[in-house]
């Protein structure tokens, strides 16, 4: 069994897992919590604590999702329906109009997605049509959540097994008494 | 624009990763540098981690690409479609019923922008899922030389 020290790098960078909205830092900061949770020992335990903080992530990270997804005020992005929009209106805009509307355009920042209140019930029919416009996303959303929920109910057990092991490991072989009498 | 098919074994998230990678999880694996010689014609148990090794460094990879694609929620190729039609529109020359043509096409676009991004999140799923699958099967080979 190797030993576990702590000249052993994490692996991978967990840099490259994450998105832009999830820090390397706080990564680290829960890794270091799991370690103490679950005692692991040696390369291989550690290896499943963290692929254990992975499962939580990506369970995080999907319920996010699905939360901005279904966030009723934010504004639905349709690319195409905006550009012909567009070409229609400045068609019919008169030239001087059109300079103007030209300048200003450059002006104008994106507008963040402003945050629902919470417990407002009055959203429900809202938050609802939302999730019908994207049932095919949400779909694939729910499942993401299922498939990390099995695999990490697998870490853990694999986990358990390891440490089995090794625990059963440790004991001394048992001697047989009176054997040839 | 999809790369066609097996390109994912080829160069993406289901190739073969680096040698480098596969190293430093069988160092981690092992607790030491495996001998080169040692690798030519490894041991059973040198064998079950190295293939554990590669493992790993696969499911790295797919975790990799399935977290790229959660935040993809537009076919940047088609986006780029679009794009060449919006500036269609825009042109002088063109006659009004090549420009229709092109906002009809723009729109049509951007539903297939949007269904192929969830096919791309749906892969790569699927990659992590399988990535995940072998290397637990690989981890319980090894544990038995553990």
């Amino acid at each position: 069994m190797p030993d576990d020290t702590e000249k052993l790098s994490r692996l991978p960078d967990p840099g490259r897992m994450l998105l832009a909205d999830e820090s390397a830092e706080a990564y680290d900061a829960l890794l270091s919590e799991y370690i103490q949770d679950l005692h692991p020992v040696g390369a291989l335990e550690r290896r499943q604590v963290e692929l254990i903080l992975r499962c939580d992530l990506d369970i995080d990270r999907q319920l996010r999702m699905i939360a901005q997804h279904l966030n009723p005020l934010a504004e639905e992005v349709n690319r195409g329906a905006e550009a012909v929009r567009d070409w229609l209106r400045r068609s019919l805009m008169h030239p001087s109009a059109l300079e103007k509307l030209d300048e200003e355009e450059g002006q104008i920042l994106p507008a963040e997605p402003p945050l629902p209140p919470e417990g407002d019930g009055r959203l429900t029919p809202l938050i609802a049509r939302r999730y019908a416009q994207q049932r095919e996303l949400m779909a694939i959303h729910q499942r993401e959540v299922a498939a990390a929920e099995r695999r990490r109910r697998q870490a853990i057990e694999l986990l358990f097994k390891i440490q089995d092991r090794r625990a059963r490991g440790s004991v001394p072989d048992a001697e047989v008494v009176g054997a040839g009498d | 624009m999809t790369g066609g098919r097996g390109a994912q074994r080829r160069h993406g998230a289901q190739a073969r990763p680096p040698r480098e990678d596969i190293m430093v999880h069988l160092e981690r694996i092992l607790g030491v540098t495996p001998d080169a010689v040692a690798l030519l014609e490894p041991d059973e148990a040198t064998a079950a981690a190295l293939h554990l090794a590669e493992c790993e460094a696969r499911l790295d990879r797919a975790h990799r690409h399935y977290a790229e694609a959660q935040g993809v929620n537009r076919h940047a190729d088609l986006d780029h479609l679009q794009d060449h039609l919006e500036d269609l529109m825009y042109f002088n020359w063109i006659e009004d019923a090549a420009k229709r043509e092109a906002a009809a096409r723009v729109m049509r676009l951007e539903r297939l922008s949007t269904r192929y991004a969830n096919h791309g999140k749906r892969l790569a799923g699927r990659y992590l899922r399988e990535a995940q699958s072998r290397r637990d099967r690989a981890l319980e080979h090894y544990l038995a030389y553990y």
